[in-house]
């Protein structure tokens, strides 16, 4: 792969900034724009990104709860398009953690969503998603990026469902918007 | 494609192998340091640990966990099982933001 920076100089430096003897855990926190800064409400852009007639709004039940985002999958047929959500992708988020709580939406496993509706549809799929029995269809992870809430209680973390716990609802979240929308959310 | 693990295999499986994001950017910044998410579109500050990770996975390309764990256990002169969970801990937020992605060991040459 062809590194990113133009001084190589500065490439290693990371690593030798590290102090014997300490290590702390990887850090990462989001930087905001002036415009993202002067949003009168976090949630704003969440908000108007899920339109109206659906105010679908997470709420940590515990401090232990935290949001990530997932990219949905396309399935397309000539001119149409259907999004999916797999189960895979949650597994490399949550690091292997999520076997014991996990119950959403586990390796292997597809689960339709609607961001219109912003619902999941039907029922999770085992396998990966066909158009039709005729038809396989053509699966890329091209989609919008969709939240998901992850319960770190007990031994690990679990998938409980997204956004919303109790019905498995949820918004798409994408771009500027997550950064908002996890601030207010953690 | 971010995060792509088609065959289920975890972060700990000998399988998945990790790489920098395609067009991501690091740069020191004060205390910390300041990247730029190839996949994600996003500006983010970062620690050395996180900065140390990215820097590994890009300058030694596709890497497993366990092997980013040893080289950062060289790197800070502490035990493999003292590292190992705190980079563990860190690992999903840098998944999300967008900087480093999971590819197939198959495909660890294309990444």
């Amino acid at each position: 792969m062809e590194p990113s920076n133009p001084a190589p100089e500065a490439q290693r430096s990371a690593r030798r900034r590290l102090v014997r003897g300490a290590f702390a855990a990887p850090a990462v926190l989001a930087l905001y724009s002036g415009s993202a800064a002067a949003m009168a409400s976090n949630l704003r852009c969440v908000n108007n990104q899920v339109g109206a007639g659906r105010k679908v709004f997470p709420a940590p039940v515990s401090t232990q709860d935290r949001f990530v985002r997932v990219r949905l999958w396309s399935l397309r047929r000539n001119d149409q398009v259907r999004w999916f959500l797999s189960g895979n992708d949650l597994q490399a988020l949550t690091m292997n953690r999520s076997t014991v709580g996990n119950t959403f939406l586990r390796p292997g496993e597809w689960w339709r969503f609607d961001p219109a509706t912003q619902l999941l549809v039907d029922s999770k799929l085992t396998a990966e998603p066909r158009w039709s029995s005729q038809h396989q269809g053509t699966l890329a992870r091209d989609g919008q990026w969709v939240a998901v809430r992850i319960d770190a209680s007990s031994q690990g973390a679990g998938i409980v469902g997204v956004v919303d716990k109790s019905n498995y609802t949820g918004s798409a979240v994408s771009g500027l918007c997550w950064a908002s929308f996890v601030t207010a959310a953690r | 494609m971010l995060g792509l693990v088609r065959d289920g295999s975890a972060l700990s499986e000998a399988t998945t192998v990790w790489t920098w994001a395609p067009g991501s950017r690091l740069t020191a910044l004060g205390a910390g340091w300041v990247a730029y998410g190839g996949a994600s579109g996003e500006t983010l500050y970062l620690n050395d640990e996180s900065a140390a990770v990215l820097e590994l996975l890009r300058d030694e390309g596709p890497t497993r966990f366990d092997a980013v764990c040893r080289a950062l256990a060289g790197d800070s002169g502490l035990d493999l099982a003292a590292v190992t969970p705190a980079v563990q801990q860190g690992w999903a937020p840098l998944v999300e933001a967008g900087l480093i992605v999971a590819v197939e060991a198959g495909n660890a040459g294309d990444a």
